[in-house]
């Protein structure tokens, strides 16, 4: 393909017409730099910053590095560095974002009232009607009538909080 | 100690990165004052290795790429070792993840052979990808060149701006790499990550798998070769002897062909039908049989006769209608016209060439029949030539449409069988047209003229397609009942999608084709001597739609209960 002087010659654009090599999908799985210690990353989803989160789906504790864009997560990578898992994850890890796109993701706390519907209410109100409950059942049936059943699905963390909370 | 700001104590209760900001022997309630005007905690540990360009995880993978380039007569390609792969899909979502894909897209899958011995019975997951094959069914089926293998990586990277979305690569491949991705309307597929490997990065399937289970290799071009002659590849996979894909898989369970099966095997899940392409190939098939009868018509010496303007036009009206349908069949239609640029190999630009030109030339003849009538009447010859013409055109893009399916190396499709199918339907779609035509054209004329020049005709043309329709109708019985018997399993597994999920489809597309190639016809020839000649059109009318409809289903089954060459798959869902 010749380019002609003062642009490209028309056999060249009609070579374009009908073969394109680059162009705007191309571009869309572009890779580039992502340095954090990243490699190469998605063009788009370069991040601006990174944080470091645990996996929270199951009690392994997995490190997750979270890719940052102006604030939001766009993406992860398992951390190399964290002892537990040295950088890999399992497929759930590796989409542990997606569940913050979920529609149905519990954001608040749901009281039912009267009418027998679950309705919105804040954290204050949810504790204090949790707490109330559960003295009621203990001073009406004794402190053996109360038991929790937890799950391996949590941090240690918030299982020792569970811990407490049962004991006392 | 600690309030005398030491250096010593500084760099052991600082975090990480401190050090970078600060010089060692600044005060400590100096150092503090500092930090409340630098950045916050959070916001430094977003920072952590902010200027380390290197990836850190290519301590763990750099063993896993080969150091050196391709030589001549080499290429990169995958290796999996089977023992360690656990089917945990780490491979599948980073390749979502590193690359960028859209929603549930990704260009790895994780499949499963079951097998083995009661001693030893063996559950086996497989990661693979596009395999980099030596000949890629992909680009030697690409109307449009959207495929380049790289000469010294070897790696078969696709064009996604040239793509067309036409999805035939995703048909021509027995690997199932290509991936078809409706929202953009164009197939994506594995690169190998060719950038990462280019700075010595690996791949986002090897950087991910947790048990190190892919790796990139150098081969030897001739020894890919001799393996894929030999059929040494994957046990359960298609013949590697078709594309020569270049992966390999080690495995120390089952170092032969074994008795290794996909977890899927026994699944009946009818494949997706295509309309547009369903209505294409009805169409245009019906399009060339109309032009096929005037032409023989015309040999045999019937120039002219009430019915035959109509008959050219619903000809060609079909014949378009079929195209338009394929276009709906892209992706990106707007960018249909490149599918022509691969007429060297692919038979779907070859396709596209014989109809093109079937369609231009019949458009002609049509509109010269409209518009200079006199002058075609005074040029009998030239008007037989040019019909030859168009049916010649049109027989070969019939041929093409054969070979669209030949070619892709699935059982059922094989020529023999598309042969006889693509051709019965020219025939039995041309005769019901050929009667509707004749039968409409009728009303008009007088009792004796009818009795006299359309009679017979409209007899014989109706006994033709009765018999036509019933040989295709006993060959199609015939065919499914061979593949019932057939050695070869995926044709027991048409069959048994046929008899199957299918079956009452299978069922109607009988009826159908009983009704508008037999009875009705029937009736036509019946009609013609005793009822209205209004009834005996409709009859024709509804002969030809039915018939249409039987053809329709006939190939949406033709589609749908096609068992194609792939990885092993998962367990069903």
């Amino acid at each position: 393909v010749t380019i002609a002087e003062g642009g490209p010659s028309l056999s060249h654009r009609a070579l374009s017409f009908m073969h394109v090599r680059n162009g705007r999908l191309t571009r869309e799985l572009e890779r580039a730099p992502g340095r954090f210690g990243l490699g190469q990353l998605p063009a788009s989803k370069v991040p601006h910053a990174t944080t470091e989160m645990v996996c929270g789906f199951c009690s392994t504790g997995c490190g997750l590095t979270i890719h940052m864009r102006d604030g939001q997560a766009v993406n992860l990578t398992p951390t190399t560095e964290h002892p537990v898992n040295l950088g890999t994850a399992c497929s759930k890890g590796w989409e542990a974002l997606t569940v913050l796109d979920a529609d149905d993701r519990a954001t608040t706390p749901l009281l039912r009232q009267a009418d027998g519907r679950q309705h919105p209410v804040d954290w204050d109100t949810a504790l204090r009607e949790m707490a109330h409950r559960f003295r009621a059942i203990r001073s009406k049936y004794g402190p053996d009538a109360i038991a929790f059943l937890s799950t391996g699905q949590i941090a240690t963390e918030e299982m020792a909080l569970l811990g407490a909370l049962a004991k006392f | 100690l600690a309030l005398d700001g030491s250096a010593g104590l500084l760099t052991l209760v600082e975090p990480p990165g401190i050090g970078r900001v600060y010089g060692a022997n600044i005060g400590l309630v100096e150092s503090f004052l500092k930090e409340q005007g630098d950045l916050s905690a959070v916001q430094r540990f977003a920072q952590f290795h902010e200027d380390v360009d290197e990836p850190l995880q290519g301590r763990y993978y750099f063993a896993l790429l080969r150091s050196q380039a391709p030589g001549p007569g080499q290429q990169l390609a995958f290796e999996v070792d089977l023992d360690r792969c656990s089917g945990c899909k780490a491979c599948v979502a980073a390749c979502h993840n590193l690359n960028g894909l859209d929603e549930g897209e990704s260009w790895r899958d994780v499949g499963l052979m079951v097998g083995g011995s009661i001693e030893l019975p063996v559950l086996q997951h497989v990661t693979s990808s596009c395999h980099h094959c030596l000949d890629p069914a992909c680009s030697s089926a690409c109307p449009v060149n959207a495929y380049e293998k790289d000469p010294e990586t070897g790696i078969v990277r696709h064009l996604d701006d040239q793509c067309i979305g036409c999805q035939y690569c995703t048909l021509a491949c027995p690997y199932d790499a290509p991936k078809y991705n409706s929202e953009k309307g164009i197939v994506r597929k594995c690169d190998m990550c060719s950038a990462r490997l280019a700075v010595g990065e690996a791949p986002a399937c090897v950087q991910a798998c947790p048990h190190e289970a892919i790796r990139i290799r150098v081969v030897d071009i001739a020894d890919v070769a001799a393996r894929a002659e030999e059929g040494a590849f994957l046990p359960s996979a298609a013949d590697p002897a078709n594309t020569r894909p270049t992966t390999y898989f080690l495995t120390s369970y089952w170092p032969g062909a074994g008795d290794a099966r996909p977890a899927d095997a026994h699944g009946l899940e009818p494949e997706h039908p295509h309309w547009p392409l369903i209505v294409m190939l009805c169409l245009t098939q019906l399009s060339v049989g109309g032009f096929v009868l005037e032409f023989g018509g015309r040999v045999g010496g019937m120039t002219e006769f009430g019915g035959l303007r109509l008959h050219t036009l619903l000809s060609l009206a079909f014949g378009w209608v079929g195209l338009g349908a394929s276009v709906l069949h892209l992706g990106r239609p707007l960018y249909a016209y490149r599918a022509v640029i691969g007429v060297k190999h692919s038979w779907l630009s070859r396709e596209v060439v014989a109809f093109g030109l079937f369609a231009t030339l019949a458009t002609v003849y049509a509109a010269s029949m409209i518009f200079f009538p006199n002058a075609i009447a005074a040029l009998p010859r030239t008007r037989t030539i040019l019909l030859g013409l168009i049916v010649a055109g049109g027989l070969a893009g019939v041929g093409c449409s054969v070979l669209v399916y030949h070619v892709v190396r699935r059982p059922s499709w094989r020529a023999a069988y598309c042969g006889l199918k693509f051709a019965g339907t020219t025939a039995v779609l041309g005769l019901a047209l050929a009667l509707a035509s004749l039968a409409i054209a009728s009303i008009a004329q007088s009792p004796t003229v009818r009795s006299t020049s359309y009679s017979s005709r409209l007899v014989a043309i109706a006994l033709s397609l009765m018999v036509m329709s019933s040989a295709k109708l006993l060959y199609e019985a015939r065919l499914g009942r061979s593949f019932a018997t057939s050695c070869d399993d995926t044709l027991r597994k048409s069959y048994l999608i046929l008899v199957g999920p299918l079956h009452r489809l299978a069922g109607l597309r009988r009826l159908l084709g009983v009704v508008g190639g037999v009875a009705l016809p029937a009736f036509v020839a019946v009609g013609t001597a005793t009822a209205h000649p209004t009834l005996t059109a409709l009859g024709a009318v509804l002969a030809l739609t039915v018939a249409i409809c039987g053809e329709l289903a006939e190939r949406y089954l033709f589609f749908a209960a096609v068992v194609k060459p792939k990885m092993p798959g998962g367990l069903m869902q």
